[in-house]
């Protein structure tokens, strides 16, 4: 069966290629374009194997996202791999400790490095 | 003779009553107070029997107001020593079979009191009563002497145990007994052997008992006053006092006695001793404070001490004004004192206070604030400055003379006697107030003098830490700021390096091929602009702006904007009017300074503005300021609307609302900052209404014609 990844990134620049590596890896796609938009997503019962989450948001910031989901019972055990460009220890560490599963920093890695680190949470 | 003696018995006693109800009203919840008030009521009911039966006209009456007055001893010892076992704190309640004990014996002893057990017969003479004892004396003297043993053992116990002011509470019901002790030995003992005269016996006992509920209430109803100085001071005092007077009592009615009567040397003692009363207090305080408490510190050493304390903490504000209190209340030994200091909204509010807080704040206009404005190196004492103006003679050397009596109300309202102006760099940025001094001593001049040197320590230590809050806040500001900057480079480039990864892999559709080019441009173009901005906000910072000045219009500029945002305002389904008078299409400008201004308030106006329903208006007018003409532009949305503490750092560098940064998080803050200065730079200005959050907001600017 192919897993099934939530983007939650409200940049379209960065979507777009995110869309194209994954789908072309096999994964099923489904993207949100804010927090809330995501905190919907993840309502509908339609739970992700893994999510993709940036920090900087419309509506709701990254943090507060992952709050959300590490509250719900039915959503807390889907790893969290934050992917943003807030690069200081301080903001990694804060994800870490709200229970991401990793903390990429976008420009750090070229796109399929970062498909590879990826597969490694499925 | 007797008559008068009985009379003092029960004015003592009335006083008694008075003190008894008086610690009771004070705290009726609390036990000690109900057991003092049983206390106070076994010493009334014994001295008003005693001294009912002196007054007696026949001697049945006289024995049986004697019979009667063993009952108050027997109550007074019971209740003391049950007192005890609770001062100064309630402790646990105490054993049923404990307080049986206590009160047994005197319960038992009330079956003897009505027979000849108790008294046999009383003889009346001019100086009082006489009596035959019976065994029930014998009964009590056992009762006071193991009760009060039993009670000063408690006492002696918790002394022990007791934190400082509780060992000051004891200390004073110690002290009480002492003064019993003294007065009645002298009264009963001294005078009878040494002077022969019997006379005092009555009511000595009586005042030394009054003195010494006295005292005990005094520790009871004001505990967060003691201070172990103030009990011995208060001590010495009234034992001195006692003393001169009950010599020159007994100094004029064995003088005069003889010559004129007894009564008429009363009356003239009496008299002698109530027009003396007051000056002698006086001088034996005065005496008393020269001798063993005034100078109780040295300047050096409490400046050492604070410059030792004050290294040792560490650069805080309230840490440093509670050490400051701390020493106010060591060496002032003031019941208050109390720091207010300065807010950027230009108020007083109160930092730190010794006992409570009261949550008090100054505004501008406050006369205090207003007189040490003009006086800032004035000790406004409310003791010194009540006097002269009582005398009517209010030559101060201050300004603004005019604003002392307000003051002094003030204060009066706030329970202060000293306020001392706090100054750094020749700005007032708070006020140190202190209350009464708890010996209700004034200020004196050495007092003074320090409290200036302390207040010159204070002000230097909150700039200080001011300025070290500031460099802090600038600190966290700078690195907020990179972590902005850096999070804003790095998305465009992330997602043109993950673009042209792909595109060089060529594993890609034409049409995808085409899209990533067209987005590596526009986020290319995105960082440039954004690189400008940040390069002008550093410039407006550092060095005056240049204009280059050409004629051009207001229309091309909007439209252009338009054009670039076309997507977006299509999204939105926006709505816009524009409506420029002609003049606006020719103004003599800094044609790319007021090109950004548009470029930043429309798409602001864009951006912040609701999908579906909104509405961007752009207008313009002549306005004619000071016979200057200039052109005015205003660009109007109902979008999110500016609120509250955002309207007050709007125009500020990297700032940006709540409602905004959720709205479009990729802003840098830079914006309004940049607008703000270009328009001062053409000679203009820039100014915003805003109804409130989601009811949009006006961005108005003037250009000089």
């Amino acid at each position: 069966m192919k897993k099934y990844i939530l983007i939650i990134e409200d940049d379209l620049a960065i979507i777009k290629p995110l869309e194209i590596i994954l789908s072309k890896r096999g994964f099923l796609l489904k993207i949100a374009r804010d927090g809330e938009g995501a905190i919907q997503i993840l309502e509908e019962k339609d739970f992700p194997d893994l999510i993709l989450l940036d920090i900087i948001l419309p509506k709701m910031n990254g943090f507060e996202v992952l709050e959300n989901i590490k509250k719900n019972p039915k959503t807390k055990k889907i790893p969290v791999i934050i992917l943003s460009n807030l690069a200081r220890d301080g903001e990694i560490e804060r994800g870490l400790a709200a229970g991401a599963a990793d903390y990429f920093v976008k420009t750090n890695f070229s796109i399929y490095d970062l498909v590879e680190k990826i597969k490694n949470y499925l | 003779m007797l008559k008068v003696v009985g009379i003092i018995d029960l004015v003592i006693s009335l006083g008694l009553l008075g003190l008894g109800l008086f610690v009771i009203v004070r705290n009726r919840q609390r036990r000690i107070n109900q057991l003092f008030g049983a206390v106070v009521l076994s010493l009334v009911g014994w001295i008003v029997s005693s001294s009912l039966s002196d007054l007696s006209p026949n001697e049945w009456w006289a024995l049986f107001w004697a019979r009667g007055a063993i009952i108050g001893p027997f109550f007074f010892c019971a209740s003391f020593l049950y007192f005890t076992y609770f001062f100064p704190r309630d402790g646990r309640s105490l054993s049923k079979l404990k307080t049986a004990i206590i009160f047994g014996i005197p319960v038992l002893a009330l079956i003897l009191v009505p027979t000849k057990y108790n008294i046999e017969k009383v003889t009346l003479y001019e100086w009082g009563t006489d009596f035959v004892p019976g065994i029930l004396y014998s009964v009590l003297l056992v009762c006071l002497i193991s009760y009060f043993g039993k009670a000063l053992h408690n006492l002696f116990k918790k002394y022990q145990q007791a934190d400082s002011y509780e060992k000051a509470q004891i200390f004073y019901v110690f002290l009480g007994i002492v003064l019993v002790l003294l007065i009645g030995t002298f009264t009963n003992l001294i005078l009878p052997v040494y002077f022969e005269t019997g006379r005092l016996s009555v009511v000595g006992p009586s005042l030394a008992i009054l003195i010494f509920t006295s005292l005990t209430a005094y520790a009871i109803v004001v505990h967060h006053l003691l201070d172990i100085w103030i009990v011995i001071r208060l001590g010495t005092i009234f034992t001195l006092l006692f003393a001169i007077i009950s010599f020159i009592y007994v100094g004029i009615i064995g003088l005069l006695g003889q010559y004129i009567g007894s009564f008429s040397a009363l009356v003239i003692a009496s008299l002698f001793i109530t027009l003396t009363f007051e000056p002698l207090k006086r001088f034996i305080e005065d005496k008393t404070d020269k001798i063993f408490f005034r100078k109780h510190y040295q300047m050096d050493e409490v400046i050492d001490e604070l410059t030792s304390v004050v290294h040792k903490i560490e650069l805080n504000l309230n840490k440093i004004l509670d050490a400051f209190n701390d020493i106010a209340a060591k060496y002032f030994k003031v019941a208050e004192a109390d720091m207010f200091v300065l807010t950027p909204a230009g108020t007083f509010v109160e930092q730190r206070v010794m006992d409570h807080k009261r949550e008090l704040e100054l505004g501008p206009d406050n006369p205090i604030v207003v007189f040490f404005n003009s006086n800032p190196g004035f000790v406004f004492n409310l003791e010194v400055i009540g006097r002269k103006m009582q005398d009517g003679e209010l030559n101060l050397p201050v300004e603004r003379i005019d604003l002392v009596p307000k003051v002094f109300e003030e204060m009066e309202k706030l329970d202060f006697t000293v306020a001392l102006p706090i100054s750094a760099r020749n700005q007032l940025i708070g006020i140190y107030f202190l209350g009464k001094k708890k010996s209700g001593d004034d200020f004196s001049h050495q007092d003074l003098q320090l409290l200036n040197h302390l207040v010159l320590e204070i002000g230097a230590f909150i700039d200080n830490a001011r300025l070290y809050e500031d460099l802090k806040r600038l600190d966290e500001a700078k690195s907020n700021f990179i972590s902005v900057v850096s999070h804003q480079l790095r998305t465009p480039l992330s997602a043109m390096r993950w673009d042209t990864e792909l595109l060089l892999d060529g594993k890609i559709d034409k049409k995808t091929q085409e899209e990533f080019l067209q987005d590596t441009y526009k986020n290319s173009l995105f960082m440039i602009s954004h690189l400008d901005d940040m390069l002008i906000a550093l410039d407006i910072g550092d060095k005056e702006i240049n204009l280059v000045k050409e004629r051009c219009g207001l229309k091309n500029f909007i439209d252009e904007v338009m054009l670039e945002n076309q997507l977006l305002i299509q999204q939105k389904q926006l709505k816009f009017n524009v409506d420029l008078i002609e003049l606006a299409d020719n103004l003599f400008i800094d044609c790319k300074k007021i090109k950004k201004i548009i470029w930043v308030l429309l798409t602001n106006a864009i951006n912040y503005s609701p999908a579906n329903y909104g509405v961007v208006t752009i207008n313009s007018r002549e306005r004619q300021i000071d016979e200057r003409k200039f052109i005015e532009v205003a660009v109007q949305d109902n979008g999110i609307g500016i609120i509250g503490e955002e309207q007050r750092y709007i125009f500020q560098k990297f700032f940006r609302g709540e409602e905004a940064k959720k709205m479009s998080p990729n802003g840098f803050g830079l914006g309004l900052y940049i607008v703000k200065a270009f328009v001062e730079a053409h000679g203009g200005m820039v100014t915003f209404n805003s109804a409130g959050r989601y009811k949009g907001a006006t961005f108005t600017f003037t250009l000089p014609l």
